[in-house]
């Protein structure tokens, strides 16, 4: 898992303060002050009984998620393959869209991009020089997700050089394409599927969506949109 | 605000800030508090309720709670392993770790970090432990730009005010409170829409975000295994202070660490159901190290820094289950006596019973002597814990100490010896409430009721009258019940049996 290359910590004697601080938590501990530390033994078991609320596999998982995801203020659409661009045009009609921008880290964008394009709006691409500025000025966004989950409702995306935190966050309206495929049963599937898919090696960002930018701050109000998304669309293709 | 007495050093200073050290006097006065009470009611006791119903969703909830309090009790035991683990991992993925000693360090590190980056403004995003330190007021001394970008603190920012709770900060405000604050900020017209005072905000944040040179986030979780760290957040703006600036600087107590991934779901699942009744937050970021090489976007270096701050101070006493805590706000909301006078009573940055605990452990117990008596031990605390720290027990244990340590006050001394002594023997616990009642009834007026009571007990009648006890005590008629049952059982004994067999 580990890179040989990577840079280690400090030697001992090279940075008294934390040397200091570690020690300090051995002392407090009544562990050996000097030697390295071994992995220690006894971890409790992580009893799945207790873990997991939706079964792996349970083929009611779809329907659950669209349920929950729309309880927390996702607006949820049902599509199939051919009509994604007739439900991303659904989505993105109220709100009179000018701008978008469309970044999948696995589904094509190209006929996407095509489609918006034709229906007028200026469409920017991520991984390419200034994106992130765009995705803060853009009226939109059009992007697909790694996962759902089942348990919440919730979606997970991560970043990579293909795929940015902004153009899922900086836009007022969201707009993901999620395959139903995607869908797993619980969260504790999900942790290990992002580690399986990039190699043992977390991404740099990996975030669990669940709903609309929101706040309750102001006497229990609830507001959406603060600093996130105010309009979050997820378009489940169910093919 | 936060100098001590003592002269001999002029550096020291304590590791939390105090507000204010009376317990008591505040406590009166938020106790009558009308519009308080309907704010906290509003808030705090919803919140409470939400807590029940979403954790409920869980399969077993006690039980994930049971394991939730190993896992942390497994790695406080292991503290030292784990945040070396943790240290080589985050450093591995590019990051730097720093460690600080205390508050006044920790800030000091900051500092550092922004003159080393050129940074000028800093948007942050909520951690308690940056309250803690008094990050801010550093920062701004230094002549650097700090903008608390959580709605809630942003609005405690421009007020000058602090935090009343862990999670909603700003509960004692109300929206026409708010819009006094903004409409004196922003030169704008008064408005107590909550749409629109959220809205002037968001707009004059987002220049922020986009301006910003340096992000400053808590910390949630720290994931030793993958050298991660995990934010919850509802607004976004977490999100936003990690992904824009060039700078990310992470702030934590060194008891946020969890062992691996697989442990983070468990606390997921409790830490949002806890606090606000949601079954997650809006966003759950993981982070590990700064940008990839070919990330378009997030920060250049991270900054990790891991904080003690009186911490290994409290993992080497009996206390040690504190630092479990993963500041959810449950206990506050479960607490009857939160509920009546809210966070400012309590005097520091933690609140309710988890502060009634930490803030003596964190600042010594000779500087909050009645903070572990703002408790009734009902329990409910310790049934709301999503790690299962019986708050009670160690209140109770923190009071026995306080007794050791002489600062019991000498009138709750001679109180308790008194009524240890009457409750040994059933004679002197018959007299003593034989007494009590003949003196309660002496203050009683035509109607029944004590308007004023004398001495300590005055405090009960300040606020409501005290009802007087009838005149025949319930060991009395208890006592002459038994008797005429016994009596009429030998009178007519065949047909008292057959009355029983009717029933």
């Amino acid at each position: 898992m580990f890179d040989p290359r990577a840079p280690t910590p400090p030697a001992p004697g090279t940075n008294p303060k934390r040397d200091e601080f570690l020690s300090s938590v051995r002392h407090a501990l009544g562990h050996s002050v000097v030697g390295t530390l071994a992995a220690p033994a006894g971890r409790p078991e992580l009893n799945e009984r207790l873990t997991r609320q939706v079964k792996m596999g349970d083929p009611k998982r779809i329907d659950r998620w669209a349920e929950l995801a729309g309880k927390t203020g996702v607006k949820v659409e049902r599509a199939r393959s051919v009509g994604v661009q007739a439900a991303i045009d659904e989505c993105l009609e109220e709100h009179k869209v000018q701008s978008v921008m469309l970044n999948m880290a696995d589904l094509p964008e190209d006929n996407i991009a095509a489609h918006l394009a034709a229906r007028g709006m200026k469409v920017y691409r991520w991984a390419q020089e200034g994106c992130a500025e765009a995705a803060f000025n853009c009226d939109a966004s059009v992007t697909d997700c790694r996962y759902g989950l089942a348990d919440t409702g919730a979606i997970m995306v991560w970043s990579d050089p293909g795929f940015g935190r902004s153009s899922t966050l900086t836009v007022p309206v969201h707009v993901v394409l999620l395959p139903a495929g995607r869908i797993l049963a619980d969260m504790i599937d999900a942790l290990p599927h992002v580690l399986r898919d990039t190699g043992g090696r977390m991404p740099s960002n990996v975030v669990i969506i669940n709903g609309p930018s929101k706040t309750a701050d102001i006497e229990m109000n609830l507001v959406t949109g603060v600093h996130g998304p105010k309009f979050l669309y997820v378009v489940v293709i169910e093919d | 605000m936060s100098q001590n007495k003592t002269n001999s050093s002029k550096s020291f200073r304590l590791p939390l800030p105090v507000f204010h050290p009376d317990f008591l006097n505040e406590a009166a006065a938020a106790s009558t508090d009308k519009a308080l009470h309907a704010a906290l009611d509003n808030s705090v006791t919803k919140k409470d309720y939400g807590r029940r119903a979403t954790l409920a969703e869980l399969p077993d909830p006690d039980g994930l709670r049971e394991l939730a309090g190993l896992i942390k009790r497994f790695t406080l035991d292991h503290l030292d392993y784990y945040l070396e683990l943790l240290e080589r991992n985050v450093i591995a993925r590019g990051g730097k770790v720093h460690f600080a000693a205390d508050n006044t360090e920790a800030n000091t590190l900051v500092a550092q970090i922004a003159r080393f980056s050129s940074s000028k403004l800093a948007v942050k995003s909520k951690s308690m432990v940056s309250e803690e330190t008094e990050l801010n007021q550093a920062l701004t001394s230094q002549g650097i730009e700090v903008v608390e970008t959580d709605l809630g603190e942003f609005i405690l920012q421009v007020d000058n005010d602090h935090p009343t709770h862990i999670v909603m900060p700003v509960i004692h405000k109300t929206a026409s409170d708010i819009g006094r604050v903004f409409a004196k900020f922003f030169k704008t017209p008064y408005t107590n829409d909550p749409q629109e005072l959220a809205e002037m905000a968001r707009v004059y944040l987002r220049d922020k975000f986009r301006q910003a040179d340096m992000g400053i986030s808590g910390v949630n979780f720290a994931v030793a295994e993958t050298g991660s760290i995990v934010i919850c957040t509802n607004e976004g703006n977490g999100r936003m202070c990690t992904s824009r600036p060039r700078v990310h600087v992470a702030i934590m107590g060194m008891e946020k660490v969890i062992p691996s991934l697989d442990d983070l779901p468990v606390f997921l699942k409790l830490l949002a159901r806890s606090a606000s009744g949601q079954s997650l937050t809006q966003y759950t970021s993981i982070i590990t190290g700064p940008r990839r090489e070919g990330e378009f976007d997030g920060p250049d270096q991270f900054h990790l820094i891991i904080m003690d701050n009186g911490r290994s101070k409290i993992l080497a006493g009996d206390y040690r289950d504190t630092l479990r805590c993963i500041r959810c706000g449950a206990c506050l909301n479960a607490c009857p006596i939160y509920r009546k006078v809210g966070g400012r009573t309590y005097g520091s940055v933690y609140p309710g019973p988890i502060g009634a605990l930490l803030t003596p452990l964190f600042n010594g117990m000779e500087n909050h002597k009645h903070l572990p008596n703002a408790t009734s031990l009902c329990g409910a605390c310790f049934e709301a814990c999503p790690v299962k720290i019986n708050i009670p027990e160690l209140l109770i244990h923190m009071k026995e100490d306080q007794n050791k340590l002489g600062i019991t006050p000498s009138s709750q001394k001679l109180l308790f010896r008194l009524w240890s002594w009457g409750l040994k023997h059933s004679w002197s616990y018959i007299l003593g409430q034989k007494m009590q009642k003949l003196m309660m009834r002496m203050l009683m007026d035509k109607d029944g009721w004590i308007k004023k009571m004398p001495g300590p007990a005055r405090g009960w009648t300040i606020e409501r009258d005290f009802p007087a006890p009838p005149k025949e005590s319930f060991r009395k008629l208890m006592n002459r019940h038994q008797r005429e049952q016994k009596r009429n059982k030998k009178k007519n004994k065949p047909q008292a049996q057959g009355e029983g067999q009717n029933v």
